[in-house]
C-alpha cells in the first residue's frame, strides 16, 4: 500500500522539521538572551578550576605559572565553545547559536557539576547530562503508558455501556466525573494522594525518589523488586488513571453515542446479531480511530500534567530531574531536557500517527 | 441620528447578552456556573479593592507576618475536635487606664486571654512604640513592665525593661515625641522570678525527710531544685511558656547509689595499708591512720544508713570526711612521705572535694521530678509603661502597644511557613489567577478569530501559511517551551517589576501557541458561510470585504468565540499555577505559589495548606468549563448548521 507509505514518510518530514524549528527558536531564544553564555561561562570556569586543582596536587608550580595557564586556557576555551573567534573577538549570538542548534540536534551535551541534579539518578557529579536524561527517561515514560493503557482499558469496558444507557443514572454520574475530575489540576490530586495514603493511611512511601535505586538494582533480586516497584509506582499510576479517565470516558462516550444512532448499527442490531458483537464489530471498531486521534491530541497534555506530578511524587522521572534542574539553576540540564522532551514527544506522536494510519483505512486511500 | 443608530446598536447587544444569560441559567450547570463565577468575581474585586502595594513585594518575607503562628490550621477546626490555643494579636492605642502619682505616671494596657485547652500557647511578646517625652528640656525615656495575672492567683512579673533610644549606636537624633520601640523577647524573660513564683504558689519544697534540719544544706537542697525546674521550664516551655504552666506532680529523691561511696572507702582504706608500710615518724604516722579512720568511718556510716539517710547527713559526713583528709594531707608532708604517696592523698582528697561540689551544685544527690500541664482560665495581661519624674503627663499618649499571643490555630484558613496566611493569600490570588486567565484566553482567541476569518476569507497564499503555521504550532509540545523560556525570564529580568514580567512571558508564549484550534474552526465556519447566498447578495450590491466580514461573518462567529475563550480561561490559570509546583516561582501571591511552597518545604501532610488554593483552582477551573458546556448548548444549532 503506497499510500500508507507516502502518508506515513510525509507526517515524518513534518513532525523532523518541526523538531528542527524547535531547536533552532530555543537556541535562538538562550543565545539571545545571553542565557547560553552564562551556561558556558560556568562550564568553562569549571574546567579550568579542575584542571588547576590537578596542577597544585602535582606540586612546585608558581602562582604567576597558574595564573597565566588560567588565562591562556580560559581563552583556549572560550575559543573552543565558539565564544569569541581566533582572533578574540566575540562573536555574536546569531551566529554563535549554529553550534548549539548542531549539538542539540546531536544530542551531544556537556557534563553538569550539580549534585542535586546527579542526584536524581542517582550518581556522583560530575556527570553527564545525555546520560542523566537516559537514565531517568524510561521512568517517565512507565509511568504515562501504563497509565495511558490502563485508562484506555477501563473506558473501553465502561464506555458502551454507558452510552448504551444515555440519559441513565450512570451516565450522567459519568458526564459529572469527568467535567469534575477534568477541572481539577492531576498535580494536585498528586499532593491530595501523598496526603491520604502516605501519611494519613501509611499505605505508600511518602518520597518516591527511593524506586531509583530499587530500578538500578532490579536484576539483584528480580521477584522482591517487583514487589518493592508496585508499592512505588502504586500512587502516581493511580492517580495518572483517576485523572486521564475522566476525559476518556467523556471523549469515548460521545464517540459512540454518534456511531451508534448510524443506519447500520440499526441494521445489525435488526439482523438479530448479538449485543456484544455489535458493540465490539460495528461500533467500537469505527470509533477506535478518532479515539487515536485524541490520544494523539491529549498526548501534550498527558505528559505534562505527569511532568509536573512526578516532581510532586518525587518520583525520580523527567519531572523531578526539571525540578532538581530549576532548584540548582542547571541551564545545560534544562536545555537538554527540553531537546530531549520535544524530541521524545515528536517520537511518540509519529508512532501514533503510525498506528492511526493502520487501523483507519479512510487514511490510506486519501 | 448617528448617536441614535449607536445607542439601538449597544441596546441590541445589551438585548442579547441578557437572552444569553437567560439561556445559560435555565441549565443546570449553568446554574452553578454563574454563580460561582459570581463568587469568583466577587473575590477578586474585594481583593483589588483591599490590597495594599507593599503587598505584591512583602507577601514572601517571614517579617510581614510576624506575628502569626506558623504552620497552624485554622480556628474553627477546634469544632471538629481538635484542640488549639487560640491566637490573639492585640493592638493598642489608647491605654486601658493611668495611674498619676508625684515621682511618675503609669499607662496601663490590658487584654485578657482564655486558654481553655490544654495546649499552650506557642509565644507570647508585646511590642511597644513609646514616644519619649520631654520636659524642660529634660528627655523621659519610659520603662516598660508586662505582668500576667495568672487563673491560679499568681501574678507573674514577666517582663520590666527600660526603654532605651538609639541602642546599637546609630545616629539617631532625638527629639520630643519620637518614638522609641521596644519587643519583649525571650533573652529579657525573668524566669528566674516566675520560676519561684510557681515553686512558691505552689509550696514546692524539699521535704524535710529529705533534706534534713541544717539550715543552710536545706536552702542548697531547694536551690538546686528551683535550677532543675528553671532549666525544665527552659527546654520544655521554652522559657515564655512557663506563663502558661502549673505544676500537676513532684516528687524529689535523695539519690542512694554507694557505688562512688565505696569506692571512696576502698581507696581510703587501700591508702591505710600504704602509710603503715611506710617508714615514717611513729607519731605522725599514728595520727594519719586515725584520720583515715575518721574518714573512713564517715564514709561507712552514709553507706550503712544509705536507705534513712537525709541530705544534710549526707554531706555533713562527707564534709567530715574530706576534712579528716585534708589533715592527712597536712601530716604526710609533715612526715615527709614519699611524693606517689602524698600525691595520691591529695588527689583522694580533691576527688572528695569535687564529689561535694558537684552535690551541692547539680542535681545529682537531690533529684527532683516534676511535671507540667498546662493552666486553663481566663488570664489578664498588663502592659505598663512608665515615666518618672513627669509632671505634665499627656492625656492622651501617643503610643501603640501590641500583646501577642501566638496561638495553635489562626484566622479563616490557618497559615503556612512563615507564618503566611492563606486566606490572606487565597483571595488575593484570585484577581491574579482570573487577569491571567482572561488575558490569555481573550488575546489567543481575538487572534484565532481574526487569523481564522482572513484564512477561510481570503484563501490562497495566506491561507496556507496560516494553516503551515498552525500545523507547526500545534506539534509543539507546550511545557518544555514554557519552562526553557521561564527559566530564561527568571534569569533575564530584573528589578521590581520582575515578577510582572515572568507572568507576561508566560501569557504571552500560551497566546502564541494558544490561537491554533480556534483560527481552523473559525476559517471551516468561514468556508462555509462565504457560499452561503446573501453574501454573494451582498457582494452583488457591492458591499466591501471588510462589510461583509463584519457584518455577516464576524457576528456569526462571536457566540462559537465566546464559549471558547470561556473553556480557555481555565487552562492558563492552571498552566502558571503548575509552573510554580515545578519550582518556577514569580514571586506574586498566586494559588500555585502556596502549593510551590508546600512542595518546597515537603508538607504534604498539612491539609490546610494545599486544600484551599487547590480547591479554588479546581472550582474556578470548574466554573468555566461549567459556564463554556452552557454556551456551548446554546452555539450547538448553529454549528450543526456547518
Amino acid at each position: 500500500m503506497p499510500g500508507a507509505g507516502s502518508v506515513i514518510l510525509r507526517r515524518g518530514l513534518i513532525l523532523l522539521v518541526t523538531f528542527v524549528i524547535i531547536v533552532i527558536v530555543v537556541a535562538a531564544i538562550v543565545e539571545g538572551t545571553g542565557y547560553s553564555k552564562d551556561i558556558y561561562e560556568a562550564m568553562i570556569r569549571e574546567i579550568v578550576n579542575g584542571e588547576v586543582m590537578a596542577l597544585r596536587r602535582g606540586g612546585n608550580i608558581t602562582e604567576a605559572f597558574i595564573e597565566q595557564y588560567k588565562k591562556n586556557r580560559t581563552y583556549q576555551l572560550m575559543v573552543e565553545f565558539e565564544l569569541i573567534d581566533e582572533n578574540g573577538n566575540e562573536i555574536p549570538p546569531y551566529r554563535r547559536m549554529w553550534s548549539l542548534v548542531y549539538r542539540s540536534l546531536l544530542f551531544n551535551f556537556t557534563k553538569t557539576d550539580k549534585v542535586g541534579v546527579a542526584n536524581v539518578v542517582p550518581t556522583t557529579a560530575p556527570a553527564d547530562v545525555a546520560s542523566i536524561i537516559a537514565a531517568v527517561l524510561p521512568r517517565t515514560i512507565i509511568v504515562v503508558t501504563v497509565g495511558e493503557a490502563i485508562a484506555i482499558v477501563i473506558a473501553l469496558l465502561i464506555g458502551p455501556r454507558v452510552a448504551y444507557r444515555h440519559g441513565s443514572l450512570a451516565d450522567r454520574f459519568t458526564v459529572a466525573y469527568a467535567a469534575i475530575i477534568t477541572a481539577v489540576p492531576l498535580w494536585w490530586l498528586a499532593m491530595i494522594f501523598i496526603q491520604v495514603f502516605s501519611y494519613n493511611l501509611g499505605w505508600f512511601p511518602r518520597d518516591l525518589r527511593g524506586v531509583a535505586t530499587v530500578l538500578n538494582e532490579f536484576w539483584n533480586n528480580p521477584l522482591n523488586n517487583f514487589v518493592e516497584i508496585l508499592r512505588y509506582i502504586t500512587m502516581p499510576i493511580t492517580a495518572f488513571v483517576i485523572w486521564s479517565l475522566g476525559s476518556w470516558l467523556y471523549g469515548l462516550r460521545a464517540m459512540l453515542l454518534r456511531v451508534i444512532r448510524e443506519d447500520y448499527v440499526m441494521a445489525a442490531k435488526a439482523r438479530g446479531i448479538p449485543e456484544r458483537l455489535v458493540t465490539r464489530r460495528y461500533v467500537l471498531r469505527v470509533s477506535l480511530a478518532p479515539v487515536i486521534t485524541s490520544v494523539i491530541l491529549a498526548l501534550a497534555g498527558s505528559i505534562g500534567g505527569m511532568i509536573i506530578t512526578e516532581s510532586v511524587f518525587n518520583w525520580p522521572g523527567m519531572g523531578t530531574l526539571y525540578y532538581a534542574a530549576i532548584q540548582e539553576g542547571d541551564s545545560m540540564t534544562l536545555l537538554a531536557l527540553t531537546i530531549v522532551y520535544v524530541g521524545v514527544y515528536l517520537v511518540a506522536r509519529f508512532i501514533l500517527e503510525i498506528l492511526y494510519i493502520i487501523i483507519d483505512p479512510r487514511v490510506r486511500v486519501r | 441620528m448617528a448617536a441614535s443608530i449607536r445607542r439601538s446598536r449597544i441596546s441590541r447587544i445589551s438585548e442579547s447578552f441578557k437572552i444569553a444569560i437567560s439561556e445559560i441559567w435555565r441549565q443546570t450547570p449553568g446554574k452553578a456556573a454563574l454563580v460561582l463565577f459570581i463568587l469568583l468575581v466577587a473575590m477578586a474585586v474585594i481583593a483589588v479593592v483591599t490590597i495594599t502595594p507593599d503587598f505584591l513585594v512583602k507577601w514572601e518575607s517571614a517579617s510581614y507576618w510576624e506575628d502569626n503562628p506558623v504552620v497552624v490550621p485554622p480556628c474553627w477546626v477546634n469544632s471538629l475536635g481538635y484542640k488549639t490555643a487560640k491566637t490573639a494579636q492585640i493592638y493598642f492605642t489608647t491605654p486601658s487606664s493611668m495611674e498619676v502619682s508625684e515621682s511618675e505616671v503609669r499607662y496601663i494596657y490590658t487584654y485578657n486571654y482564655t486558654l481553655d485547652v490544654n495546649e499552650a500557647p506557642k509565644d507570647l511578646y508585646v511590642k511597644a512604640e513609646v514616644p519619649l517625652l520631654c520636659e524642660e528640656g529634660v528627655f523621659k525615656a519610659p520603662t516598660i513592665r508586662v505582668t500576667v495575672e495568672r487563673p491560679d492567683g499568681i501574678v507573674v512579673l514577666a517582663w520590666d525593661m527600660v526603654i532605651e533610644p538609639g541602642k546599637t549606636g546609630e545616629n539617631v537624633t532625638l527629639t520630643c515625641g519620637s518614638l522609641l520601640s521596644a519587643k519583649t523577647s525571650k533573652e529579657t524573660f525573668r524566669l528566674a522570678e516566675v520560676t519561684s513564683a510557681i515553686m512558691d504558689k505552689y509550696n514546692i519544697t524539699v521535704p524535710t525527710e529529705i533534706a534534713g534540719t541544717n539550715e543552710t544544706y536545706v536552702i542548697t537542697a531547694n536551690s538546686i531544685m528551683r535550677t532543675t525546674i528553671r532549666t525544665e521550664l527552659e527546654n520544655k516551655y521554652l522559657t515564655i511558656l512557663s506563663v502558661f504552666v502549673k505544676p500537676i506532680s513532684y516528687k524529689i529523691s535523695l539519690n542512694r547509689n554507694t557505688t562512688t561511696l565505696e569506692v571512696f572507702s576502698k581507696q581510703i582504706n587501700n591508702l591505710k595499708t600504704t602509710f603503715l608500710d611506710l617508714g615514717i615518724n611513729i607519731v605522725l604516722r599514728d595520727k594519719i591512720i586515725e584520720a583515715l579512720d575518721y574518714a573512713a568511718n564517715n564514709i561507712t556510716w552514709v553507706i550503712n544508713n544509705i536507705n534513712t539517710v537525709t541530705y544534710t547527713d549526707y554531706l555533713i559526713a562527707m564534709n567530715n570526711a574530706y576534712e579528716n583528709l585534708n589533715n592527712v594531707n597536712k601530716l604526710a608532708l609533715a612526715a615527709s612521705a614519699p611524693v606517689d604517696v602524698r600525691s595520691s592523698v591529695d588527689d583522694l582528697t580533691k576527688t572528695l572535694g569535687k564529689f561535694i561540689e558537684v552535690a551541692t551544685t547539680t542535681p545529682s544527690l537531690i533529684q527532683p521530678e516534676i511535671v507540667f500541664d498546662v493552666l486553663q482560665g481566663d488570664y489578664r495581661v498588663n502592659v505598663t509603661i512608665t515615666y518618672y519624674g513627669v509632671k505634665n503627663p499627656p492625656r492622651a499618649l501617643s503610643a501603640k502597644i501590641g500583646i501577642i499571643v501566638k496561638g495553635g490555630c489562626y484566622g479563616i484558613l490557618g497559615t503556612a511557613d512563615k507564618g503566611v496566611d492563606i486566606a490572606t493569600v487565597v483571595l488575593y490570588g484570585t484577581p491574579i489567577a482570573l487577569a491571567i486567565g482572561f488575558a490569555t484566553a481573550v488575546a489567543s482567541v481575538f487572534i484565532g478569530v481574526i487569523a481564522g476569518i482572513v484564512s477561510g476569507y481570503y484563501g490562497g497564499f495566506i491561507d496556507e501559511a496560516i494553516q503551515r503555521t498552525v500545523d507547526v504550532l500545534g506539534n509543539i509540545p507546550l511545557l518544555p517551551i514554557l519552562i526553557i523560556v521561564g527559566s530564561v525570564a527568571q534569569r533575564t529580568f530584573t528589578g521590581e517589576a520582575k515578577s510582572l514580567y515572568i507572568i507576561l512571558t508566560y501569557i504571552g508564549i500560551l497566546i502564541i501557541f494558544g490561537w491554533g484550534g480556534t483560527a481552523i474552526t473559525v476559517r471551516a465556519m468561514t468556508l462555509s458561510i462565504k457560499e452561503e447566498p446573501y453574501i454573494e447578495a451582498a457582494k452583488a450590491l457591492g458591499a466591501s470585504n471588510t462589510r461583509i466580514i463584519f457584518k455577516h461573518i464576524l457576528p456569526q462567529v462571536l457566540i462559537y468565540a465566546a464559549a471558547v475563550l470561556v473553556f480557555n480561561v481555565p487552562g492558563a490559570i492552571i498552566t502558571e499555577a503548575g509552573l510554580s509546583v515545578l519550582g518556577l516561582r514569580h514571586g506574586w501571591p498566586t494559588w500555585g505559589s502556596v502549593l510551590s511552597s508546600a512542595r518546597a518545604e515537603n508538607r504534604f501532610d498539612v491539609w490546610w495548606w494545599i486544600l484551599p488554593p487547590g480547591l479554588m483552582l479546581s472550582l474556578t477551573s470548574l466554573t468555566f468549563v461549567l459556564l463554556g458546556l452552557a454556551i456551548e448548548r446554546i452555539v450547538e444549532p448553529r454549528l450543526r448548521t456547518l
